[in-house]
């Protein structure tokens, strides 16, 4: 269970990092893609899909 | 139900194989027209899409080794070995996409060890070129194996033979075609993979009756309590969750995805830094299936064949079995799309890692070393020969990992975690503090690739074979290398702020990226 929740914990760290992480620090254009071509929303998401893999099958 | 002989090819399987050969040989020769530099055969002229990148980032990761050795490993440990491509690959992929490429694409360098040397000093560079350099023919072998034992096992074809016929396909097309011709045929590779892999999969689970049969069916086998677990307790003897995390997740993943020159090389190539993070992204998104798509075949195979395969700790153990059994449950004409799968990722593995190799040897070594004066044609030429000369010893030095590994997967991994501990080591700490520097990078290197060393060497000869796994011997040489790293810095003169421009997070470089 610890196991699980640390993992899973790793994974909502990396999302909240990419969601807070100031455009000039990760070399982002100033000018903002839609989400859809916006790659901090599709990493995001990939790690929600992360911390529910672990969640349910770890 | 299938046994472990060979097949007779059925004449459209036949086909299909020689028409995947073809194809990809053609592809490959028609790139090569427009390499005419080094830049164009290493880098691919820093023209490739990000799209093309991204699914050869996959492949070169996911090869024939993984399709043999986690099938292997998957019925010997079950889903825990999908770790390698969740914690140990999405994780370091998504931190390197946004805080390591940047710098490394801006840098403008072709090799991972060319921005050490950068960083740190020449030293430094030679040594990580002549480490990773070598170990990389290593791993040609590990590739050679999982691919001659398949064709052995599943076609009856001479081992030996397999090999030299891969030999010269992938040695004709990435030997004229470098980098571009690689990464586009590991695009087509990378579709034809997932194909094969899904029909695998697929055709398992209809034979089993479905996944809850699956679950029932492993359950009633001796030492399966945990097959069915991606995170193993504290106290399990391999994999356990602490040794995955620290060994995988914050080792060898990162040291893998953002320090292996294989994987590197081809982001560097891109048009731009944002193409360069899409590629990643990507490969990033990919990797949420394909794991499952490689180690289910594991869970499958041992619901239908433990009675010819055996025990999950047997101590015999021999690499290799499980996978050409599946592959016999499939009907004629999809067995040749399977083969073809295989036959894609073999030579998407050996590709990449030929090219790299090639790239470190002349880059880092040859060049700067020995013909600093040499010309763009002469380069050329050079890295065309390395590539022949590697292939040729990792075919050679296939012999001896067909000899001493039992998984293709662990021999990959125990070269692996040789170096990566103290790699990362002076990625990480050169690219977030300007006060390391050259000493400290050397001492950290040869502290951490000796702490390695000694102890893959204490399991053989320590007492009673002391059992270590190669995710701890990662984590404890990251630590030493680390450590010794820090603490001969500090008591070395630090670099100048100039000449740290650029090269660390707290010091940007005055250009701008050009996209």
């Amino acid at each position: 269970m610890i196991g699980r929740l640390v993992f899973a914990g790793v994974f909502a760290l990396l999302a909240a990092w990419l969601f807070v992480v100031p455009r000039h620090r990760i070399g982002q254009a100033e000018q903002r893609p839609p989400c859809w071509r916006n790659v901090r929303v599709w990493a995001i998401g990939i790690a929600a899909v992360q911390m529910a893999v672990y969640l349910f099958w770890g | 139900m299938a046994s472990l002989g060979s097949l007779a090819l059925d004449p459209i399987d036949a086909a299909l194989v020689v028409l995947y050969f073809v194809a990809i040989a053609a592809i490959g020769l028609w790139l090569s027209r427009g390499v005419k530099t080094g830049k164009d055969l290493f880098l691919g002229g820093r023209t490739l899409p990000w799209w093309a990148v991204g699914t050869s980032l996959v492949v070169s990761d996911i090869g024939a080794k993984d399709m043999v050795g986690l099938a292997d490993d998957g019925y010997r440990y079950g889903m825990v070995m999908m770790n390698f491509d969740f914690i140990g690959c999405i994780f370091p992929v998504l931190v390197a996409a946004f805080l390591f490429m940047p710098y490394l694409w801006l840098a403008g360098v072709y090799t991972i060890p060319e921005y050490l040397g950068r960083r740190y000093n020449r030293t430094v560079r030679t040594l990580f070129a002549a480490i990773w350099g070598t170990s990389m023919v290593a791993m040609l072998a590990t590739i050679f194996v999982s691919a001659g034992t398949m064709f052995e096992h599943l076609l009856g074809w001479n081992f030996y033979l397999s090999i030299g016929v891969l030999t010269l396909v992938v040695g004709v097309y990435t030997t004229l075609g470098g980098l571009k011709a690689v990464v586009f045929t590991d695009f087509v590779s990378c579709i034809v993979l997932i194909i094969g892999a899904t029909l695998i999969c697929v055709a398992g689970l209809v034979e089993v009756g479905g996944w809850s049969e699956l679950q029932r069916r492993v359950a009633e086998l001796p030492g399966t309590d945990h097959h069915f677990q991606l995170i193993l307790p504290a106290d399990a003897p391999r994999f356990s969750w602490p040794s995955v995390l620290l060994g995988l997740g914050f080792v060898a993943g990162p040291a893998y995805w953002i320090g292996n020159q294989a994987i590197v090389q081809r982001t560097l190539g891109t048009t731009s830094q944002s193409a360069a993070r899409a590629s990643y992204i990507l490969c990033a998104a990919i990797k949420l299936v394909f794991p499952i798509l490689l180690v289910v075949p594991g869970l499958i195979g041992l619901a239908l064949f433990h009675d010819q395969v055996g025990p999950i700790h047997a101590a015999d153990w021999q690499g290799g079995r499980v996978l050409p059994l599946l592959v016999q449950l499939l009907p004629r004409g999809v067995l040749g799309i399977v083969l073809g799968a295989f036959m894609a990722g073999v030579m998407s593995n050996l590709d990449s890692y030929v090219n790299s190799a090639s790239t470190l040897w002349v880059k880092d070594i040859y060049v700067p070393l020995f013909r600093p004066q040499a010309d763009e044609g002469e380069v050329l030429r050079v890295g065309r020969w390395l590539v022949v000369l590697f292939l040729a010893g990792g075919a050679a030095g296939s012999y001896f990992v067909r000899q001493y590994f039992g998984s293709v997967f662990e021999a990959f991994q125990t070269f692996l975690s040789l170096f990566q501990g103290a790699l990362l080591a002076l990625l990480l700490l050169g690219m977030l503090f300007r006060r390391i520097n050259g000493a400290g990078g050397v001492a950290g290197i040869i502290v951490g690739v000796g702490l390695a060393f000694f102890l893959h060497g204490w399991k053989h000869l320590g007492p009673d074979h002391m059992e270590i796994s190669y995710l701890w011997v990662a984590w404890w040489s990251f630590v030493a290398a680390a450590a010794s790293t820090v603490a001969v810095s500090l008591v070395t003169k630090p670099y100048e702020e100039a000449r740290l421009r650029g090269l660390v997070y707290s010091l940007p470089a005055a250009e701008q990226e050009t996209q």
